[in-house]
């Protein structure tokens, strides 16, 4: 039965991936020597705060988006790649624009003595041999390695592609310092995974790519979805909760909870024009933290959430009052930078601030969506 | 354990059901209040106080919620929990653990939340209903003790809701289904308000589907002033969950005018309301002069809304008990186009469902106020009366058409007395040959005998003189259709102006192009000359006919029996009434005259007349004497009968086209003679109910009789 419901949002996922193709396509004047973007903030690290180097590749897109399964229905990454005939040179150009861009800032960082992370995001799977070729992806490690303050590696990758022989050539160049993957396990739960947001793959495969992971000393990041399409407000906390404690007893050394946000041409977007969908509540986000969290696995996991979109109509956020927000996103931010559970502590939370929380009980309770 | 739904009174499709529930002894009336409890506002005092109202309903999101013990003397209904798949996509279990004494658990599904499209709706409709049946069978003992389940559907993102009425029926059409399913909740069918009157044809389709013996739930973005018209269409009950969104969204329920935003009202005064919550706010407005400083402020709001959707309730039930839900609801689309436009809707293409099954056994005022009203339920159901089941006295020589008066019934008011004084002084003996004819707008003609029936002694309308077209079309109608009835050789005095002039001659009109032959008549133009009119027709008469007795011979009092009979009844029952002779008794109480026949010296009672309603209850004998008449019976399916009421498994067959609350004769299996009684549900009701009271019984054969 649910094969139908699966392969309609299937089928309705292909289309806007087809529409999306063809936006792409109008696209000439690529400049493939600059990445999509890159940038240093202030980001938590496993013991302390430090600094993250994010450099998103623009590269032949995800996978799983560009095959015939045509992606997930939450993501709309595939709308920031590049042409299918990039070449692998042009990415270590990338690379060299955001290093080059960046440096000084490196440089300061490292008289602060404070750490970075440096992340390799490009929309898709930085151990697919498509996207990045072993020698591109060993190279791009050997140029990051020794520059200054950075601290550890992370790189986002399906589980698919999780392989010994690859990690272990990635450990041989990273000259000790700790490589960390990042997957997208969305959910725990593999209706909410493989129908809901297509996605593609079993727990089984996620829970043996983490195995292989740690056999290669190479820690694991998971991301988990805050309200993916198709789920409500108060199903998708209990979701959200119950990834949380699977992904840790499956081992993840961090776990990312990502608030969808809508993304174009995505069938989150679609629904969302039709009002059939509403991005998470910011009160949502502390509410899985409080329901899913204890001091116990916090000492063994960190968690982080860095929303995109936070505050707008179109990523987590509470009312449309911009006070209320920034209170709620910095509350979120505190917890997250500090790792202190007393802070999402429901009688140290100003609730009765804005009004929005008494029209937020409501909508979980009673709204369909 | 859920509850047992009683159907107690209809008002053509509203109705007035009680819901009991035995073990916790509970019993509260439709239309009826579904309050939400939401955890959050339980702290609050004034929301705690609206929970402690009679007549309301909670509702809860899942099993998991804790009511507090205060509250345990209210039904409940449930929700499902969350629910979704799990990791092997199998889906959760709807049903609960365990279910307390007064609550009833609605099946409601999850996941997936919202309707890609409609062909997605139809997929997901088709899981959860197999879903549900699986469960059921699974767990038969349970549903057994639960007594009864309800089912949440929600309509608010498909586009075409009629896509699903084919995979509804199949639903339906289970035995587990039907025999099972005490309420149904529709979620957001009504949210359109561009399409609302199509989503009205699906509700009306949809509700046929479905046993008659349902609580009907209404849910989603509606506001009071549309309740009236949702419980004119067959809900019994309205979730008020969104009156409280309306207030934190910062919108303020104005009584009859809708919804404002909260920051436009600027000034204290502007609240023009009394309720508590309104005066908190009052009160908060004069210490901080910034709405949004104020803590809590919203909930005030949602308070204040939520309080005027239970008063709304509160006023449809006061009008179903009356009657009087028709006008009020006339009254309530003045004030809003989309209630204007789906009322007309209704009365355009659903006579037969709205119309019919009105009870004209009514004591009610019937103020006509708007054009809707000469289309009104009430109005046309008497006009299709008039127009089947009367037939104009057979002895009538001379038809005096007479404008209709403000004072009701029209011989009690100053201006026909005078012209019933002038017309027994012309007529003399032959008064009794005379037949005096209303004209009146909306209502067509009113023949002098059944001047007291509802509505012809209720009905009011605001006078001007000036006829619009549509009135004048209507009446000239009426008109044309009595004088067809009329025997030949009649002479017409129309002692009309204005208005009813022009009907009058409208109707002359058409009757010429219809039959292809002039008809005499004049029209006096003042009263002198309507004397005159009288005389000068009766020396025509008398030289005709030389015998001076004509024709029949029933007395002015027992043809006015007989033809309330027949308006009521249908044609030919007040013959068989009457007999040969009967005659009004007026009793002690003013209200009332008991209808005697002729037989053991003019004491054989044969029914009651209530003038305020202009309606007969039947006494035993008289009941005997319609017993043949057909389309008053209510055939049972066996002869031994006992107690004051009747329930729908003792009933073969009931007769088409009776309403609620109207007289019927009682039939045993082979048609013999058991008694009288009067409806409690109509025809189409009990025909598609499943248990419950269908008639109540006023007499019955006695032992050895």
């Amino acid at each position: 039965m649910s094969e139908k419901i699966a392969l309609m949002i299937k089928k309705q996922t292909r289309m806007l991936r087809d529409r999306a193709k063809e936006r792409i396509n109008k696209h000439t004047n690529w400049n493939l020597q600059k990445p999509v973007t890159s940038w240093i903030a202030e980001d938590r690290l496993h013991d302390e705060m430090g600094y993250e180097f994010t450099i998103i590749f623009r590269t032949c897109a995800c996978s799983w988006a560009r095959s015939d399964d045509a992606g997930c229905t939450m993501c709309g990454y595939f709308n920031d790649k590049g042409p299918d005939s990039i070449l692998q040179s042009q990415i270590l150009d990338q690379l060299q624009y955001a290093i080059s861009k960046h440096l000084k800032k490196l440089d300061e960082i490292q008289k602060e003595g404070k750490k970075t992370t440096i992340k390799f995001f490009s929309s898709g799977s930085f151990l697919d041999n498509e996207e990045f070729r072993p020698e591109t992806r060993i190279e791009i490690i050997k140029q990051v390695v020794n520059l200054p303050s950075i601290h550890n590696i992370l790189a986002e990758t399906r589980p698919e592609f999780v392989k010994e022989d690859s990690l272990k050539s990635l450990m041989a160049v990273c000259n000790e310092k700790p490589l960390e993957l990042g997957i997208g396990m969305e959910s725990s739960n593999d209706y909410v995974r493989e129908i809901l947001i297509n996605k593609g793959f079993s727990s089984q495969n996620l829970k043996d790519s983490i195995k292989i992971a740690h056999k290669c000393g190479v820690l694991v990041k998971t991301y988990l979805l805050l309200k993916p399409p198709f789920l409500n407000e108060k199903t998708a906390i209990r979701d959200a909760v119950q990834s949380i404690k699977d992904a840790v007893t499956w081992g993840a050394d961090s776990i990312s909870l990502n608030p969808v946000n809508i993304q174009a041409f995505t069938l989150a977007e679609l629904l969302f024009n039709h009002q059939k969908y509403r991005s998470p509540w910011i009160y949502s986000v502390i509410s899985v933290f409080q329901k899913a969290l204890t001091q116990e696995i916090l000492d063994r996991v960190l968690i982080l959430c860095s929303p995109s979109a936070a505050g707008k109509e179109r990523g987590v956020h509470n009312c449309h009052d911009k006070a209320c927000n920034s209170t709620w996103l910095k509350i979120m931010n505190e917890f997250i930078s500090t790792q202190n559970m007393d802070i999402i502590d429901p009688k140290n939370l100003p609730y009765e601030e804005c009004s929005c929380w008494g029209e937020y009980n409501l909508f979980l309770e009673r709204s369909p969506i | 354990m859920s509850f047992r739904l009683d159907i107690l009174a209809e008002d053509g499709v509203a109705r007035l059901c009680s819901l009991n529930n035995k073990a916790m002894e509970i019993k509260v009336k439709t239309p009826i209040a579904v309050l939400p409890i939401i955890d959050y506002l339980l702290d609050n005092d004034h929301y705690a106080y609206l929970l402690k109202q009679q007549n309301i309903v909670y509702m809860t999101s899942s099993p998991d919620q804790t009511i507090p013990i205060s509250q345990e003397n209210h039904l409940i209904f449930q929700y499902s929990k969350t629910n979704y798949y799990t990791s092997d996509l199998r889906p959760e279990p709807l049903l609960p653990a365990q279910v307390s004494e007064n609550t009833t658990h609605f099946f409601s599904k999850t996941c997936p939340s919202s309707m890609l499209h409609d062909e997605f709706a139809v997929e997901w409709y088709t899981q959860f209903f197999q879903e549900i049946i699986k469960e059921i069978e699974e767990e038969p003992q349970k549903i057994e003790k639960m007594n009864g389940f309800g089912v949440v559907m929600n309509f608010h993102d498909l586009r075409n809701p009629d896509i699903l009425l084919n995979l509804i029926e199949s639903f339906v059409s289970n035995p587990l289904i039907y025999n099972n399913i005490v309420a149904l909740k529709i979620d957001g069918l009504f949210d359109k308000k561009m399409d609302y009157t199509s989503s009205v044809d699906t509700f009306l389709r949809l509700k046929k589907l479905f046993p008659a013996d349902l609580l009907y739930i209404a849910s989603g973005l509606i506001l009071p002033y549309e309740y009236a018209f949702l419980i004119n269409l067959g809900f019994d009950a309205i979730d008020l969950s969104y009156l409280l969104h309306t207030g934190y969204f910062g919108l303020y329920y104005r009584h009859e005018e809708g919804m404002e935003w909260v920051r436009k009202l600027h000034s204290i005064e502007e609240f023009a309301c009394n309720c508590e919550e309104c005066d908190v706010v009052r009160e908060l407005l004069t210490e901080f002069s910034v709405i949004s400083d104020i803590p809590s402020f919203y909930t005030n709001f949602a308070l204040h809304n939520l309080r005027c959707g239970l008063m709304e309730i509160e006023r449809v039930r006061k009008n179903i008990q009356r009657g009087s839900l028709s006008t009020y609801l006339e009254r309530k689309s003045q004030l809003s186009l989309l209630l204007l436009s789906a009322l007309r809707h209704i009365q355009k293409n659903y006579p037969s469902i709205f119309n019919s099954t009105q009870s004209l056994n009514k004591e009610t005022s019937l103020p006509c106020t708007t054009p809707l009203s000469y289309h009104n339920p009430n109005v046309e159901q008497y006009r299709q009366k008039l127009r089947h089941n009367v037939e104009p006295r057979p002895n009538t020589k001379i038809c005096i058409f007479l404008p209709c008066s403000m004072g009701k019934p029209y011989s009690k008011s100053k201006s026909h007395r005078n012209f019933i004084k002038i017309i027994k002084n012309a007529a003399k003996k032959w008064y009794k040959y005379i037949s005096e004819v209303i004209i009146t707008s909306p209502l067509g003609i009113v023949p002098r005998e059944i001047e007291e029936v509802f509505p012809a002694a209720h009905y009011d309308i605001s006078v001007t003189g000036d006829w619009d077209a549509e009135e004048l079309q209507l009446t000239s109608r009426e008109i044309v259709d009595w004088i067809k009835k009329l025997p030949h050789n009649v002479k017409i005095i129309a002692y009309l102006h204005g208005g009813y002039q022009k009907a009058f001659e409208l109707a002359m009109q058409i009757i010429e192009s219809e039959e292809k032959s002039t008809i005499t008549y004049s029209i006096p133009s003042n009263i002198d000359e309507f004397s005159d009119a009288i005389i000068h027709s009766l020396e025509e008469l008398t030289k005709q006919e030389t015998s001076g007795r004509i024709g029949d011979s029933l007395s002015n009092e027992e043809q006015s029996i007989k033809m309330i009979a027949d308006f009521q009844f249908g044609t030919g029952a007040g013959t068989a009434l009457i007999g040969s002779a009967a005659r009004f008794l007026q009793s002690r109480n003013d209200n009332i005259k008991t209808i005697n026949g002729f037989e053991s010296h003019g004491k054989l009672q044969l029914g009651r007349y209530l003038r305020s309603s202009g309606h007969i209850t039947l006494n035993y004998q008289g009941g005997e004497r319609l017993s043949e008449q057909p389309g008053i019976a209510v055939t049972l399916n066996t002869a031994d009968i006992s107690g004051t009421t009747i329930f729908k498994p003792g009933i073969e067959h009931v007769d088409e086209g009776l309403c609620a609350g109207d007289e019927c004769v009682i039939l045993g299996p082979n048609s013999e003679y058991l008694g009288v009684g009067s409806l409690v549900v109509r025809s189409e009701t009990y025909s598609r109910m499943r248990r419950g009271a269908v008639v109540k019984i006023r007499k019955l054969k006695k032992e050895g009789e």
